[in-house]
């Protein structure tokens, strides 16, 4: 397996709550590149691996 | 027809979402049908329009919905218990997006990926409490969705 990338569990869960805490919900809509590159900058997940678009 | 199915998928987002949260269980579409009274042709149309959105996956090969993401619909090594019912998540992120979710405490026990032991999660009043390990992601975001199943 390639190495990847490493997140600590509360990095992770930071990432599951901005993905997921709305999912449930009418107005529930999938995040835009932008709304999903500023989620992951906000929890630190920069650089090249982190990068949504090709 | 079109716009009829687009707003037939609204319908079909929220009943397999809620049953999923509500149940563990993620409806397929004979009974999606049933339960919004519309044909299985019609909820398998659906379907496909709210996977090709990227909202849930379907099963490869198959017409069966195999992640309304964060709830997988097959049994997984990766197990949360939250609201005294038992969820699956495809992988550790989607296991804790179970418990953000649902807004619930949560218990998710996820196989370590390099020795296969299990690692334990805890979730409590929306704080992870109890944590191990380290989670590992080995494919690069922009190319998660090459192949979800294996990302």
């Amino acid at each position: 397996m390639t190495r990847g990338a490493l997140l600590t569990p509360e990095q992770a869960w930071q990432l599951a709550q901005g993905w997921y805490k709305e999912k449930l919900k009418p107005e529930w809509r999938r995040p835009t590149v932008e709304e999903a590159e500023a989620l992951l900058a906000s929890i630190g997940l920069t650089g090249a691996f982190w990068n949504l678009r090709a | 027809m079109g716009s009829d199915i687009e707003a037939l998928g609204f319908d079909v987002r929220l009943y397999v979402f809620n049953e999923a949260a509500a149940t563990g269980h993620v409806p397929q579409p004979l009974q999606i049908a049933r339960a919004l009274r519309r044909s299985e042709a019609e909820v398998r149309a659906a379907l496909q329009i709210l996977a090709e959105g990227k909202t849930l996956i379907m099963a490869p090969n198959g017409g069966d919905i195999w992640a309304a993401s964060p709830f997988c619909a097959v049994p997984s090594g990766f197990r949360v218990h939250a609201a005294g019912k038992r969820y699956w998540g495809t992988c550790a992120w989607d296991a804790m997006g179970i418990a953000a979710a649902l807004g619930s405490d949560a218990q998710i026990t996820a196989p370590c990926g390099d020795c296969g032991s299990g690692m334990t999660l805890e979730v409590r009043q929306g704080r992870l409490e109890r944590s191990e390990g380290i989670i590992h992601f080995a494919v690069p975001a922009h190319h998660w969705w090459d192949n979800i199943g294996f990302t």
